[in-house]
């Protein structure tokens, strides 16, 4: 999260960063704009949050930032894709039910078929030797990408004080561990960390933040 | 491929992930360990992910396609998009009740079992993409960089891969 989010999420919280919001737009107006946010931000989450603050909050009008930072918040208390819980949450604000029928569709149907069409247009030259060769060298920066954005997760999530930091760290490198030792323990893990969550990692403080691949 | 088994298999990732790759785990055990892909192709689709557009956890797009095609693309694009609703009709209890120590201490639990095992897959794709013999040095310097790199977040994701492509043909045609 940026600086400035953080800054607006914590007044947000306080209670005050209101402004009036502009007329409700119409059901065309809200599709393009989802459309225009799914399709222009490259790169995953962060990119997709930048234009949806600055085009929903910033350009149009059509909620305010202290509105966006609310549902931003809670959006990662949803399952699965954070992005595309707050965009159900910001197309119900803006537009009620249709709202959010044209916000999540008009995120991810127009970018899932660029990523469709991605890949399988990569199917088709993916045998060739240059291919080959260049994705050798993709696959292990794509990996690094993957373990800077869980260092990155790590880095948002685990406690200031000392013994919270400690235990935090206990819970991650025991799911590691049950990842690299266990085969077919996913699930277990994910449902051990839960419960240890519920009953020993909560705090008196803002919600963890989650980070967007 | 069953169309009924590829869309539950993608719902569970969805449902039990929390952030953009947490389902690759779940997708991996689903996927590799079946032989229905194999660690390459979940990498091949993770790089799609990052390069296309829209929020992460595309990459299950493109997953569903490299496995049934557009059908599969479709059921994972499904996939994705349903459980996120699940906020709507919870907002209204939730809201009062984000700085709640149970609710904050769930998702910190959830998140920090799916980032170690979100490690635990990384390192494991990295020796499936390296061939029998295991990644080369060169592949272990690339990981390092692309840390280091993306770890700044200076540099746009595009420029990343761009510049591992050039790697690649660089020491992999010489190998």
């Amino acid at each position: 999260m940026d600086r400035s989010l953080r800054e607006a999420e914590a007044e947000a919280l306080a209670g005050d960063l209101g402004r009036t919001p502009s007329a409700p737009p119409s059901t065309r107006e809200q599709l393009r704009e989802w459309v225009v946010i799914g399709t222009t931000s490259v790169g995953g989450g962060p990119s997709t949050l930048y234009m949806l603050r600055s085009v929903l909050v910033g350009r149009r009008g059509w909620l305010t930032m202290r509105e966006f930072v609310q549902d931003w918040t809670l959006s990662r208390l949803s399952i699965g894709n954070h992005l595309a819980g707050l965009a159900a949450l910001i197309g119900q604000r803006i537009g009620g039910r249709r709202g959010v029928v044209v916000a999540v569709a008009g995120l991810l149907i127009p970018a899932g078929t660029i990523t469709a069409l991605m890949a399988g247009g990569f199917g088709l030259i993916r045998d060739q030797p240059a291919i080959q060769a260049t994705l050798a060298g993709v696959a292990p920066v794509t990996i690094g990408m993957m373990l800077a954005i869980s260092a990155m997760l790590i880095r948002t999530i685990t406690g200031p004080r000392s013994w919270s930091l400690v235990l935090d760290l206990v819970v991650f490198l025991l799911a590691a561990a049950a990842g690299f030792l266990v085969t077919g323990s996913t699930i277990l893990v994910i449902i051990s960390g839960a419960v240890i969550g519920v009953l020993f990692l909560g705090r008196d403080d803002v919600p963890p933040e989650t980070v967007e691949g | 491929m069953d169309p009924g088994w590829l869309f539950l298999v993608f719902l569970r990732a969805s449902v039990l992930s929390v952030g953009g790759q947490s389902g690759l785990p779940l997708l991996r055990e689903d996927f590799v360990r079946t032989g229905a892909l194999s660690d390459v192709q979940l990498i091949e689709a993770v790089t799609i992910g990052r390069l296309s557009t829209g929020p992460g956890g595309l990459y299950m797009v493109a997953i569903g396609y490299m496995a049934g095609s557009w059908l599969g693309a479709g059921l994972a694009l499904i996939a994705v998009a349903l459980p996120p609703l699940m906020i709507l009709p919870v907002s209204a209890y939730l809201r009062p009740r984000l700085m709640h120590r149970r609710v904050n201490g769930l998702v910190r639990g959830l998140a920090l079992a799916t980032t170690g095992l979100v490690v635990a897959t990384s390192v494991d794709l990295l020796w499936g993409a390296g061939g029998p013999d295991g990644p080369a040095v060169w592949q272990f310097a690339l990981v390092g960089a692309g840390f280091l790199l993306a770890s700044q977040a200076k540099l746009h994701p595009v420029i990343l891969v761009g510049l591992g492509a050039v790697a690649g043909l660089l020491f992999a045609t010489q190998g």
